[in-house]
């Protein structure tokens, strides 16, 4: 069975659990009924017995003769008048003589023991009664054959036994169409998921549905409604990317062109420069495509595990600290507290990296940068301030658009850069600000997340 | 001729702009589309090469106002955007030509040239006048037969006074024509082309109106 079938499992396991019910309870019958026949069969042996001693001490008193009083063969011999008749055999004894038997009995004595005992003649098993008359001194055995009650031990059985073996293949087909029936809604279902289109993801309706599928239908439009979004935004983002790479590409042809063109010598070498810029640009690009296409929305739901922010903003500072000293700007990283948060490494160090990088190209030479990574009452605060031109506050709900870049601030960027830190803030219920400094120069961005608890 | 270039793309612009300078044009490049917009109010262009992915207003909504105010002149849009239903819209908001990125320079300029000829209602490639034929593709100007040399400049004024044959161009117009807003200026630079060409090509080419400026007769 390479596909598990609901249909299949319910059916093995109702016709399992019917049977295993059944055959309990007949073997449970089996010995109610033969202890019950038992009780019959040695009440009637009992029975025998004192009708014996009675008949015995009778034909005693009347003919008071003690010899002879062997019961004739021929009333035994006739055959069974029912079938269930039993096979008795019995012995009476005074003292030593033996004054009455049946047909069948041999003439010795067949038991010595009082009471109910088993004995084999002829390789048939009887039961035997035995009692002792002291008065009358009177021994009366009487046995009967175990065949007879086994006989009709087995034929109740049998009788229980057949009919339900026989109703066993009508209840699997009464089973099978009531399951059938039962998995209707299933099969509508199913059919109703199976003539969607790919791109159709709106939720499966849950009206008339089950009770029991309910909750899986609507985890499943939870997922359906995960996937739309998701390819919703992958989609604009490949027309945004797509999109935004023309103008750089165009850019790059154009110069290459003017270069092949040029009779002049210096015109060539400074398109070739530019070109090379322009590559390192689109480099940049690609780069910076592949690290927002890489946080896809499937990682906020990711494990996050305690991080040290501040070991994060250290090492990239170090990383970057080379580039600021080489425009000669004051570089300065102020650390306080304990700064873990919840979070992801490779993300984080992506959103240090990229606001530390941004201040750097942005501040001119010699001027300052500021990096802040603090604790502060249950959240961590990471703030970047820089010297550079500052944002005006009408272009601020912008910036954070994908390829958004401000006009003329003559910096190479890819205008992701910023989206990227938007993203990846969000992904860690983090807030991010933007202020002017103090001094009214440059800009800061402040990103505020909740510190971890520590347990 | 001059050309107004509206591209917020530095690299991109900046090889347009030379592109243009090497086929002879006198190119004006804005980033903008409000700075767009202010040029084109105050000043006169033979040709925009107009972006539409502009920062602060959009490349259509500068090429809407351009012709709400009447304005012809032939507009070639440059853009990214290439859906049937971006072109469809460019070109019905009043644009001439359009031409998505990337492209070829040879294409461009090619375009350039086929819509400033159309624009001052020629059907041939070439600009002609009496036993003088210039051809703007080649930048070759022939008189009577034989090739006659002349500079960058001298060419450009040539091809503006037969362009606009039968109009009075003024000194500071051909002064734009040539230079555009680069402040290098020469003063009596345009007195001097104006020598030069009649030298080459006869002095009763080109007339002077006293206090106005100079035109070719229409012929």
């Amino acid at each position: 069975m390479s596909t598990p079938s609901l249909r299949n499992r319910l059916l093995i396991y109702m016709l399992g659990f019917f049977m295993l019910t059944w055959f309990s309870m007949m073997i449970l019958s089996y010995f109610n009924t033969r202890h019950e026949i038992e009780e019959v069969f040695e009440a009637r042996l009992a029975d025998s017995v004192g009708v014996l001693f009675d008949l015995t001490e009778h034909v005693d008193q009347a003919t008071d003769e003690a010899s002879d009083h062997i019961f004739h063969e021929s009333t035994l011999q006739q055959g069974p008048l029912h079938a269930y008749q039993s096979k008795l055999i019995f012995q009476v004894w005074k003292e030593d003589t033996l004054l009455l038997r049946s047909a069948n009995t041999p003439n010795e004595i067949i038991t010595n023991i009082t009471g109910y005992s088993d004995i084999t003649i002829n390789e048939q098993t009887w039961r035997l009664l035995a009692h002792h008359y002291r008065t009358d001194k009177l021994f009366i055995i009487v046995g009967e054959q175990y065949s007879v009650r086994n006989e009709l031990i087995y034929s109740i059985l049998k009788n229980v036994f057949w009919p339900v073996l026989i109703a066993l293949p009508a209840l699997t087909l009464l089973i099978l169409f009531g399951i059938q029936r039962g998995l209707l809604p299933l099969n509508r279902l199913s059919g109703e998921i199976a003539a969607r289109s790919p791109t159709q993801l709106s939720p499966v309706s849950t009206d008339d549905l089950p009770l029991e599928i309910t909750p899986m239908i609507l985890s499943l439009n939870v997922l359906l409604n995960r996937l739309s979004y998701a390819l919703d935004s992958e989609r604009r983002f490949t027309a945004d990317a797509a999109h935004e790479l023309r103008t750089p590409l165009a850019a790059l042809k154009a110069q290459a062109q003017v270069a092949s063109r040029s009779d002049n010598k210096e015109d060539r070498i400074s398109a070739i420069e530019k070109i090379i810029r322009g590559m390192d640009r689109m480099t940049r690009l690609v780069e910076q495509l592949l690290t927002l296409a890489r946080l896809d929305p499937e990682d906020a739901v990711k494990q996050h595990t305690p991080i040290d922010l501040e070991k994060i903003v250290e090492s990239v500072s170090s990383e970057l600290a080379p580039d600021a000293l080489a425009k000669k700007i004051r570089f300065e990283l102020v650390r306080q507290g304990d700064c873990h948060i919840m979070g992801q490494t490779t993300a984080l160090g992506v959103l240090v990296r990229n606001l530390i990088d941004n201040a750097i190209r942005y501040t001119p030479d010699s001027e300052q940068i500021t990096i802040t990574v603090k604790a502060d009452y249950g959240q961590v605060i990471f703030s970047v301030c820089d010297s550079g031109p500052g944002i005006p506050d009408n272009e601020r709900q912008r910036i954070f658009d994908r390829f958004y870049r401000i006009l003329g601030s003559n910096v190479d960027g890819s205008g992701l850069g910023l989206s990227i830190v938007k993203r990846i803030t969000d992904m860690h219920s983090a807030t991010l600000k933007i202020n002017t400094p103090e001094n009214g120069k440059g800009v800061e961005f402040k990103v505020v997340f909740p510190a971890a608890t520590i347990s | 001729m001059r050309i107004l270039l509206v591209e917020d793309d530095e690299l991109l612009g900046d090889a347009i702009k030379t592109g243009l300078r090497q086929e002879k044009y006198t190119t004006d490049w804005v980033q903008d589309g409000n700075s767009a917009s202010l040029a084109l109010k105050n000043e006169i262009f033979d040709l925009v090469v107009l972006d539409i992915g502009l920062p602060r207003r959009s490349g259509l909504e500068v090429l809407k106002e351009l012709r709400d105010a009447g304005i012809a002149t032939p507009v070639l849009i440059l853009t990214a955007r290439d859906t049937i239903s971006d072109r469809v819209q460019g070109l019905d908001t009043g644009a001439d030509d359009y031409l998505t990125k990337p492209f070829d320079m040879e294409e461009l300029v090619a375009r350039i040239r086929a819509l400033l000829r159309r624009s001052s209602g020629r059907a041939t490639p070439l600009l002609t006048h009496g036993d003088i034929t210039l051809d703007p593709a080649s930048h070759q100007v022939v008189r009577a037969g034989t090739t006659v040399e002349l500079s960058g400049r001298e060419f450009a004024i040539l091809q503006v006074l037969l362009e606009f044959s039968g109009k009075v161009m003024s000194k500071s117009r051909l002064e734009e024509e040539l230079y555009g807003w680069s402040s290098d200026i020469e003063s009596n630079t345009v007195e001097v082309y104006i020598h030069h060409l009649r030298k080459k090509l006869g002095s009763d080419l080109i007339r002077t109106i006293r206090g106005v400026g100079y035109m070719i007769n229409k012929e």
